[in-house]
Formats: structure tokens, sequence, C-alpha cells
């Protein structure tokens, strides 16, 4: 088995990046955020879609995302023990909302694709 | 000036939220009744998880339609009180093993005279004439969820008030061939 962790670390490809993992909990039947757990990660941030502008009726609305390699565990919005909304990535002045995990750990990695959550 | 009778959506939510976990026996902090469209989104559930989701919103009757003004003068102040029904619809989805007899205990239950007292405190009455639960399971990656809907509507009393434009005071003067002779406000 091809071990590729090493790749999505090395300087020559990899930046940091900022996770907010949720930390919330139901408040009156209203999904509630707390203060979300804050985790500095080095990985790879490729292009997932381009930015692109979609003219509604009610003005300009701007769609786009990213995809992140780490070696560590991200996570889609999960029930149960661990429970909570998807993580957002901070990266270059914007939230990603991850919509998608690719939990490549036995090849050394975790592919995310997160989804620009400003919107305009 | 009268204090307006009207429920915004968060003080709504509270109401219903609080009347359901009520039916359901539970304690407020237990997630068994929760609101659609989360805005940041909200953790599921599993298939064996029996909880209900809730959302309300206007709906068109011919008890919205009547409005009647009604023009008072308290502490010198001229008010316009408008006071018409707001009819609203209360759509329930149950999901887990239990659903259909949770949607049915909660329709039965809602008939009981203490709900209705609970409800009539906020001005909320219950529309009597509403169908029973309808069961429509959901196919999510390959396994059948259980679900029963239940809608139901009850109208609200709503009562807004303004104050309406007035003449505090008319200034008046009695002129004659020498000029103003004697000047007055009639309040």
């Amino acid at each position: 088995m091809i071990y590729v962790g090493e790749l999505i670390t090395d300087p020559d490809f990899s930046q940091k990046f900022t996770v907010y993992r949720s930390n919330g909990s139901f408040v009156d039947g209203v999904w509630t955020e707390g203060t979300p757990i804050q985790i500095e990660m080095l990985g790879v941030v490729t292009v997932m879609s381009s930015r692109e502008l979609h003219q509604l009726p009610e003005g300009d609305r701007v769609s786009g995302g990213m995809n992140f390699h780490t070696n560590q565990a991200l996570y889609v919005s999960r029930e149960g023990t661990y429970e909570g909304i998807s993580d957002k990535i901070y990266w270059r002045n914007n939230y990603y909302k991850l919509a998608s995990v690719l939990p490549y750990a036995d090849y050394g990695y975790y592919k995310a694709s997160g989804v620009r959550t400003k919107g305009a | 000036m009268a204090e307006d009778i009207y429920l915004t959506l968060s003080e709504l939510q509270k109401i219903f939220y609080d009347l359901f976990v009520s039916m359901f026996n539970g304690s407020p902090t237990e997630s068994k009744v929760r609101w659609s469209w989360p805005t940041q989104g909200a953790p599921a559930f599993g298939i064996s998880d029996n909880i209900a989701f809730l959302k309300i919103y206007d709906d068109a009757s011919t008890m919205t339609v009547q409005r009647e003004d009604v023009y008072s003068q308290e502490s010198g102040l001229p008010n316009m009180s408008t006071g018409y029904t707001r009819t609203l619809r209360l759509d329930c989805i149950f999901y887990g093993p239990s659903s259909w007899e949770n949607a049915t205990i909660i329709r039965n239950k809602m008939f009981w005279q203490e709900h209705h007292d609970t409800l009539a405190q906020s001005s909320i009455y219950l529309v009597p004439r509403f169908d029973p639960p309808k069961r429509v399971p959901e196919l999510w990656q390959g396994q059948w969820y259980d679900r029963s809907d239940l809608s139901m509507t009850f109208n609200e009393l709503v009562v807004l008030n303004r104050e309406v434009p007035y003449i505090e005071k008319v200034p008046v003067g009695i002129y004659n061939n020498d000029g103003l002779q004697i000047e007055f406000d009639i309040e």
C-alpha cells in the first residue's frame, strides 16, 4: 500500500488552514452552535469548483468550493455521541462548509470538499 | 399606547415546542422535538429515533380577511387599534418506529382542555377539523425510515396599535381694523 500522507505536509505543496469543529446542541428544538473547537491544520488545498456567478432576480450570488487534503480527520454533519454539523474551514478570508469527506486514512490522508458559505 | 398582541416567529416556536414536549411527557432539554429549516444545518437522527419536526407559517383563510379598526383616546393620545385573525399552519413530521403512534397521540391530545387553555393564554385556538396522520415512509440509503405527517391550523388574534396623527392645538387670532386684538389657543 502506497502511503502518500507525507506529500500532504510537504512544504512544497502544503499550507495552513483553520478547521472550526461544531460544538452545539439542540435548544428549544433549534440546533444552536456553541463556541466551535479551533484546530490548526496543514494540508494541500486545491479547487473543487470555480467561483461562479448566479445572477438571480434578487441579486448576484456566487458559489464555489475548495478541496482540502490533510492527514487529520475531517467531518461532515453527524448524529450520535459526537453529534455536530459539518466542519468549517477558514482559508484565505473565506469559510468553507464541508459537503463531502473521502476517508483515505489507509493511504495516509483525508480529502474533504467544502462549499463557500458566504454565497455573495 | 395600548400593547400590541402579536407573536413573533421565535415566540410561536417556543409556545409550540413547549406544548409538544409536554404532550410527549418529556423535559424541554430533550431534543425529540425540532424545528425544520435550521439556519446552519443540524445533525440528523438515527432510524430508531422517534423525533417530531415542526414547521409553522401563515395560511390563507376566510378568517384572515376581516379587519376591524377601533379608535380610542387614552392619556390624551389618539390610538387606532387594528384587530384581525391570523391563521397559522403547523406541519408536523414524525420519524421513527413510533411515528404513526406519536402522530395519533398528538392529534388526540390537541383536543384536551389543558392544551386548549395553554394556547388560549397566547390567543391561539385550534381549528378543530384536520385530517388524521398520513403514513409516508421514506427510503434513505437502502432503508425505509418510518414517517407520518400531520397538519393542523390555528387561529390567532392579532391586535396592532398605532398613534394616529392629531391636532394638538389650534392658535386663534381675532383681528379688527387696528390689528390683532386677542390671541389664544384651542387645545
